[in-house]
């Protein structure tokens, strides 16, 4: 899981390049819109929300497929692969001959642990021509042979990409974690160097150069770096455990156990505050808010920052009546992941609760521009607009509401579950190691 | 009598046979064929349906090596599954035991009183009642059961008078007196809560996917059950001791579980290998109560302090350092795990070092060995794959659903070779194969193999060569310990070396090894010098054995 978190996040970092290189351009500029262009500025000033918006905006104007391939990739790092593939489609019916877009396609079929169809994704794009962009489907062809265990073919995917982009840390990465699972540590160190000279701050590093240290006897070394690597990042937990291993093995007893400690009482932590979370989640589904509730402080008392649990708690409080509290919870999960349209429709309904129906509107719509498939969005937002002695605006959005509950693919909301599939152990990781507990 | 002869070979058997015959004969590596049929071991197992549409229809079940008639020959015994529609009416037959009468195996389960129907899992045997008789304990999805041996071919069901019968889905078990006082204690591992009314079907959940396809669910997701100790109250009764011997269990998915001393005390450990949640370790504090160390010690997670899918266990000292070693089977995509024993309660995961790594990745490894099948005095690894997901086949994604053997030759270096398709056709052919177990059934010197077969008949794979090298075996009898010896260490001097192993019930994947301890000599014709550490602690040295005979060795005795 882990892992695949840091992929995403690669992937990410690759889209929000190519958006960089693309308004860079001057020929590519002078082509879009003024209206794409300025959402393409707001995602890479980092306002991904407000990115998303505009990109919406400019499709209501004029359809254009490079909005859509935008979208898709946007949603594909939210992990909301379906409408992820919808954009995508969109993107690929108005311009089927786009080898990104089956870059893109690829990616989302590989996250969705569709490997095959992600490799004929891959191959479509590498038919049609990646041109600046062919490492990066190099790199995305060669993880998914590991992914299938072909690991021949992946090393000779990794050096295609690092042929065309020698300078690619995370593919010298790739390639050097596969040489130490083929016991050539020796190779490995040689990537994992390069890498390090590269980008020294590259995810997931400091682990494996640790290992590769270790499996060619250089005790000292492996310390040394694993140490580093848990200083730079105190939720690395593997490169906390091969340090606790490597310890013990060359006979530091004491510190290797106190690493050991230290690993152990962060993933107790975990445990604890998933344990709690999901007991938490079934109190609320079988009806017992109360204990819900409890169990829910009680996560977020071992992770404060732990926004799944803020996010569910503010939920429970507010189908408890206490609407103020849920509120707060709700700015505090904002405060961590400001793309998830369920708390933007919770807050809609604490507000509208409250009765400040202007509120309630902006953030039931701020809640449509991440989710527009969703018919509760628009069931809410009809009855504001109701309230607010809209009622033509009312009956459209109601419309909407009974038009996407009628889709076969439209799917009941789980009120208190959504959280809890969304969450993924990589964000757990993070968040919870992100601040200590609370007092 | 059991060597495929060129000529015979050329004649009656395909070319590929004799390929395999030929090269095994280049490596100088016994070869193996699946003889189950002609022995009469046809027992058709059930285990559910085939699509697997629930997580309690996929793990299989295991068997036992075991002489419960007393005549000398290894007696078979496996445990049988069910079906969720048969389960509603009591289920199927809990067992099937087959009698070793030389030159086939006799269906006797029901002249041996043991037609109990119900969902069965695994097996461990042990004479809890130190009467002289094997008796056998067996897990189920449902309440499990402890048979014990009358002495005159059949068995009576004492699970309530003994208290033992865990209702909840239990899997691999073991006996083992980790208090020392002469009887034999039970550990029952179990693996999660699941009832067909609270799991979602098959394709009825968008979260039960592997690699995009609708699979069953669990066990992530699912609630685990926390394993149980039975203290043996040494008058045909056990006690739960589980939380006052400091079981913690926290409530992990436990599959396999075995004793041994792992850290050379004389007093046994626990070792109990968890389906996707760490693997725990359990030192024994000597005063009846357990210490987990399974992170300290390194083996309760992969090289990288990542949880794997642990299924099976094996414990040997592969490199002859003295301690035993730990080998655990895991899921594909993923290796098997070979803990190499540091001493000291410390182990390195030697995995990749040892060669066993990549070349694991597409299988699911269940039943495993760490035992000597060619008698050159280093144990070699057998694994027994298949995997969970029929669905899988459809996915093109390098996994089969029926799949081969691994048979890992000890190069004697710390290294291990791959050699199955050298050795034996019969290990290529796919198969969904879950609990094994190890002995030598012909008492011909070398180590067979019997593997369960999920929704099939059982494999049954005869050595043929193993005893072209010298090897020696040992049958203890416990007197002041317990009857069966369980826990016994044993160590002789042989051609300049010195080997370990210990008297073991259950381990490997559900499944019962043959509890006489069997060394391979190499070139040696002799074993100089033998020390038997009994259950109890007390030491003896015994002396200069002929090899290729089986010693049968009383404590206290000659």
């Amino acid at each position: 899981m882990r892992k695949q978190g840091k992929s995403r996040r690669r992937a990410t970092r690759a889209m929000l390049l190519l958006l960089v290189i693309s308004c860079a351009s001057p020929i590519h500029f002078a082509a879009f819109q003024t209206s794409l262009a300025s959402a393409l500025e707001e995602l890479n000033k980092g306002n991904v929300f407000e990115g998303i918006n505009k990109l919406k905006l400019t499709l209501r104007e004029t359809p254009q497929p490079q909005a859509y391939f935008y979208l898709s990739g946007i949603y594909t790092r939210m992990g909301r692969y379906d409408m992820a593939f919808r954009y995508l489609s969109s993107a690929l019916q108005d311009n089927p001959s786009q080898a990104a877009y089956y870059d893109q396609l690829g990616l989302i079929r590989r996250y969705e642990g569709c490997r095959v169809e992600a490799m004929a994704a891959f191959n479509q794009a590498l038919k049609l021509g990646m041109k600046n962009e062919e490492a990066t489907l190099w790199r995305h062809i060669g993880d998914t042979h590991v992914d299938l265990l072909e690991l021949d073919t992946a090393i000779d995917a990794f050096r295609n990409a690092l042929r065309l982009r020698p300078e690619d840390a995370g593919t010298h990465l790739a390639l050097g974690r596969i040489y130490l699972d083929r016991n050539d540590p020796a190779t490995a160190l040689a990537e994992l160097r390069t890498a390090l000279e590269i980008a020294p701050a590259v995810d997931g590093f400091h682990a494996a150069l640790g290992r590769a240290y270790r499996a060619t006897g250089d005790s000292e070394s492996a310390i040394a770096i694993l140490t580093k690597g848990i200083e730079r990042d105190p939720a690395d937990q593997e490169s906390r455990y091969i340090l606790a291993q490597t310890l013990l093995a060359v006979g530091r007893l004491k510190e290797g156990r106190q690493v050991l400690d230290d690993y152990q009482q962060l993933q107790e932590r975990i445990t604890q505050t998933n344990t709690r979370f999901e007991a938490g989640v079934e109190r609320a589904e079988a009806g017992d808010l109360a204990e819900a509730e409890k169990m829910l402080q009680e996560a977020l008392k071992l992770a404060p920052r732990y926004a799944p649990a803020l996010q569910t708690l503010g939920t429970v409080l507010l189908d408890r009546a206490n609407v103020e509290p849920a509120l707060e919870l709700f700015r505090q999960s904002l405060a961590v992941n400001p793309l998830n349209s369920e708390t933007y429709f919770n807050m809609g309904a604490a507000y509208l609760r409250l009765g400040n129906l202007n509120e309630a509107l902006e953030m039931t719509q701020k809640a449509l521009v991440i989710d527009d498939e969703d018919a509760r969005h628009y069931t809410q937002l009809a009855e504001i607009y109701s309230r607010l002695s809209k009622a033509d605006q009312s009956r459209s959005a109601l419309q909407k509401a009974t038009e996407l509950t009628s889709r076969p693919r439209d799917r009941q909301r789980e009120r208190y579950r959504s959280e809890a599939r969304r969450r993924d152990d990589t964000a757990t990781v993070q968040q919870i190691c992100s601040g200590p507990p609370s007092p | 009598m059991k060597r495929i002869f060129y000529g015979f070979c050329l004649a009656l058997i395909s070319s590929v046979l004799c390929k395999v015959a030929s090269v095994g004969a280049e490596t100088n590596f016994p070869t193996f064929s699946d003889v189950a049929k002609d022995a009469g071991i046809t027992l058709m197992n059930m285990h559910g349906g085939a699509a697997k549409d629930y997580i309690v229809e996929a793990n299989g079940n295991g068997a036992a090596f075991f002489d419960y008639n007393k005549d000398g020959k290894l007696d078979v015994l496996i445990v049988n599954g069910s079906t969720l529609e048969h389960y509603k009416n009591g289920g199927d037959p809990l067992v099937a035991l087959y009698r070793n009468d030389g030159d086939r195996f006799t269906d006797v389960t029901a002249s041996a009183g043991l037609q109990t129907r119900g969902w069965g899992m695994g097996v461990c045997v042990a004479d809890y009642d130190n009467d002289g008789y094997s008796d056998f304990y067996v897990t189920a999805y449902g309440p499990n059961a402890l048979f014990h041996n009358n002495g005159d071919g059949t068995f009576s069901d004492v699970t309530s008078a003994a208290r033992v019968g865990d209702t909840h889905w239990s899997t691999g078990c073991a006996f083992g007196d980790y208090d020392r006082d002469g009887d034999v204690d039970l550990y029952v591992a179990n693996y999660v809560a699941f009832s067909e009314k609270t799991v979602a079907a098959r394709g009825k959940s968008n979260l039960c996917r592997y690699m995009g396809a609708d699979v069953f669910c669990g066990p992530i997701g699912l609630i685990g059950e926390a394993d149980v100790l039975y203290r043996n109250n040494g008058n045909g009764t056990f006690t739960d001791v589980t939380l006052a011997a400091g079981i913690k269990d926290p409530n992990y998915y436990g599959f396999a579980v075995v004793f041994n001393d792992f850290d050379n005390d004389g007093w046994p450990d626990i070792y109990v290998a968890n389906d996707s949640q760490p693997n725990l370790l359990f030192r024994n504090k000597r005063n009846g109560t357990f210490e987990e160390v399974g992170l300290v010690s390194g083996t309760a997670l992969s090289e990288s302090g990542r949880a794997q899918s642990g299924m099976g266990v094996a414990t040997g000292d592969y490199d002859g350092n003295g301690y035993l070693d730990i080998f655990v089977t895991n899921f594909a995509g993923d290796t098997n795990t070979l803990y190499k024993n540091l001493g000291n309660m410390l182990f390195v995961d030697s995995t990749v070092a040892a060669g066993l790594g990549e070349i694991a990745l597409p299988y699911l490894g269940w039943g495993t060995s760490l035992s000597d099948l060619d008698n050159d005095g280093w144990l070699d690894i057998f694994v027994a794959n298949g995997h969970v997901y029929p669905q899988v086949d459809s996915l093109n994604v390098g996994q089969r659903y029926l799949q081969r053997k691994e048979l890992y030759r000890n190069l004697g270096d710390g290294k291990f070779q791959e050699i199955a398709r050298d050795v034996s056709a019969d290990f290529l052919i796919g198969k969904s194969a879950r609990g094994s177990a190890i002995g030598d059934y012909d008492n011909d010197g070398d180590l067979d193999i019997l593997t369960v077969n999920l929704n099939d008949r059982p494999s049954l794979y005869r050595n043929d060569g193993g005893n072209g090298k010298h090897w020696i075996a040992f049958k203890l009898e416990g007197t002041r310990s317990n009857r069966d010896a369980i826990g016994a260490r044993v160590e002789i001097e042989a051609g300049g070396r010195k080997q370990i192993s210990e008297v073991r019930s259950g381990g490997n994947y559900l499944s019962q090894d043959d509890m006489r301890i069997h060394f391979g000599l190499g070139e040696a014709r002799r074993v100089d010098r033998v020390r038997i550490r009994w259950p109890n602690g007390n030491i003896e040295e015994l002396g200069n054995f002929e090899a290729d005979r089986y010693v049968t060795i009383r404590e206290g005795g000659k």
